[in-house]
């Protein structure tokens, strides 16, 4: 049993995944389509922030992706990632351990995308 | 769920976090508490060691606060183009430099400038290329660490074991002094309980380090020791105007295009540039204002602990430990690692360098231990207080930000951090200190060698950051398209 622990998070614990969908979720400035969601849990940087980016370049205009991380850095150092990026940072929603990132590709942002600064 | 509502769950949810994490945090700060009235039940002269253990702790509050971490700081403006940790870390610069300088002027400075030569750049070439794979250079370890981060803690545990070895590493390594080193050393006349022309540390040291000199910017001009060398030379031209040069580049080349492309400028005159370049500034408020509190607290501990000394009339905390009845660990001059400011790389060498000696292996014939460090039980190793203080620190802070988790490495990760660390160790001792030792507490003191500690620090980093991401290429490239 305990062996079995070990091996999990050893070998087998996957480091970081990307899902492909089209779920609706409600933001505290409303509600967004997400098209992706990236699983940066118990990953540290600079891995989450690549990842974004990469994830990012495979995405249309104003297609909104979420990005799960339990960096607190990771989390913090968005809204300048996406100054970098011509990306737009919509909101950060704190979960029981992790946070919740959305963030948009591009300047545009159509009205019921209205971006929110800070965290939530 | 109306709007209102939808506040008052929020404001309840916090609420009840909050009440939640006050009570660790108060726990780590009742039990360091309740340590030190221990110590001083046991010796009242332990407040000269609990000196150390408070100014780490509140380092780490201040260190988690900022996120200051020269990792991210040189990583991020080149991994993704995103300057805001060394832009707040060049502020940090500025800021701590002026405390510094008034310590310098008060005559309370404890601080040696470090002797310049091709080891600063090349030690900072490694220590920047290990921290890229590590995920935070040393003090970054050491606030993650408290942020219960596994994975950080495996990095100080690299840290500590591979400076510890190669400071006592003989035999074939020897090979890597030039002869030249070997007669430079053998000239020194060394007490016969050290084996100064062996180990390649040793050489390093006496045959090379020993035949440099540092000096403080205002030593060069002549104004040592005066008002006008600790604020002009000193803080001025040695840390200001250059962090002000780099803040000037680091707009040009990184958040220029995006900030004019973002406000919708297109002719930009020199004050949308210099509105751009306070935007800059002000978006790492958080790290700038930990520079300056880091910096305050710094200064400090210096004027707290010179008065300490002179109480005790003593120069070194080995002093102490002998009149307290420690014989063990003490240097062959009765001396421990004692440099009454901000450091964090050699009291970690300690650490490995005691456990290893415990475990039987012979290390007290270098310099680095038997002469000028000395191997004290981690027990009564003062600035090793001040690394577990930062590391409790950074959890009281991580609690009440609700941002303290159990996190494990995966396997790359816990590897990373064993090779990084290692590579770091390595780093910290050609490079005679880490990103704090070696560039923060040396630019704010006058001390130029930083900056060229920084330049080698900054080219490790790109380079750790290209090795990096050919390394997450290649396993995306086995692995598939969706997972990394």
């Amino acid at each position: 049993m305990g062996m079995r622990w070990w091996r999990s998070w050893l070998i087998e614990r996957p480091q970081s995944s990307v899902t492909n969908h089209s779920v609706t979720v409600v933001l505290p400035t409303g509600c967004v389509t997400v098209a992706r969601t990236l699983d940066c849990l118990g990953a540290a940087c600079p891995r989450p922030q690549l990842l974004t980016m990469k994830v990012m370049e495979q995405l249309h205009e104003g297609e909104v992706i979420e990005l799960l991380s339990d960096n607190p850095a990771t989390v913090e150092t968005v809204p300048a990632l996406m100054f970098a990026v011509g990306g737009t940072h919509m909101a950060t929603v704190k979960d029981v351990d992790h946070w919740r990132v959305y963030m948009c590709k591009g300047l545009q942002v159509t009205p019921e995308n209205k971006p929110s600064e800070g965290r939530v | 769920m109306n709007e209102e509502s939808v506040l008052q769950a929020k404001r309840l949810f916090v609420d009840r976090a909050r009440e939640r994490n006050l009570r660790p945090a108060m726990t780590i700060v009742g039990l360091v508490a309740l340590g030190s009235v221990a110590a001083l039940s046991v010796d009242t002269r332990f407040v000269y060691l609990l000196v150390y253990a408070w100014f780490g702790v509140i380092y780490g509050l201040l260190l988690q606060y900022g996120r200051f971490c020269m990792a991210s700081a040189v990583r991020d403006l080149f991994a993704v183009g995103v300057p805001r940790m060394a832009v707040g870390m060049l502020i940090a610069v500025a800021l701590f430099s002026l405390t510094a300088a008034t310590v310098q002027a008060a005559g309370f400075s404890t601080f040696a400038p470090h002797p310049l030569g091709w080891h600063v750049i090349l030690g900072g070439l490694i220590f920047g290329f290990g921290m890229v794979f590590t995920g935070g250079c040393a003090s970054g370890s050491l606030y993650k660490a408290g942020e219960g981060n596994v994975g950080s803690m495996l990095v100080v545990f690299a840290i500590s074991f591979s400076q510890a070895i190669i400071v006592t590493a003989g035999g074939w390594v020897d090979a890597l002094a030039p002869a030249s080193w070997q007669v430079s050393a053998a000239a020194k006349d060394m007490p016969p309980e050290l084996t100064a022309t062996e180990g390649w540390f040793d050489l390093f040291t006496a045959g090379y380090i020993w035949d440099l000199k540092g000096t403080t910017v205002a030593e060069t001009m002549g104004m040592e020791g005066t008002l006008a060398g600790a604020f002009i030379a000193n803080a001025l031209f040695s840390a200001i105007l250059p962090a002000l040069a780099l803040l000037v580049l680091i707009y040009v080349f990184y958040f220029r295009r995006n900030y004019l492309r973002r406000e919708k400028i297109t002719t930009p005159s020199l004050g949308n540039h210099l509105d751009g370049l306070w935007a800059m500034i002000t978006s790492s408020k958080s790290t700038a204002l930990a520079g300056a509190g880091l910096g305050l607290f710094a200064g400090m501990q210096m004027w707290i602990t010179g008065a300490l000394r002179e109480h005790y009339g003593i120069f070194n905390f080995g002093e102490l430990l002998e009149a307290m009845g420690y014989q063990n660990g003490l240097s062959l001059q009765g001396t421990v690692f004692d440099p009454g400011y901000w450091y964090i790389t050699t009291q970690e060498a300690q650490w490995g360098g005691w456990i290893l000696n415990q475990l039987g292996v012979e290390n007290l014939d270098n310099i680095f231990f038997g002469l000028d460090n000395g191997l004290p039980n981690p027990l009564l190793n003062a600035p090793g207080f001040m690394s577990i203080g930062i590391i409790l620190g950074a959890a009281v802070m991580a609690h009440l930000r609700r941002e303290f988790k159990w996190k494990l490495p995966s396997l790359e990760t816990a590897v990373f951090a064993l090779i990084g660390g290692t590579l770091m160790g390595i780093g910290a001792r050609i490079g005679m200190g880490c990103n704090i030792g070696a560039f923060f507490a040396t630019v704010t003191n006058g001390d130029l060698s930083g900056w060229v500690f920084l330049a080698g620090m900054v080219g490790g980093g790109w380079l750790g950051v290209k090795a990096f991401n050919t390394w997450l290429e290649w396993r995306s490239s086995r692995a598939g398209e969706c997972d990394f």
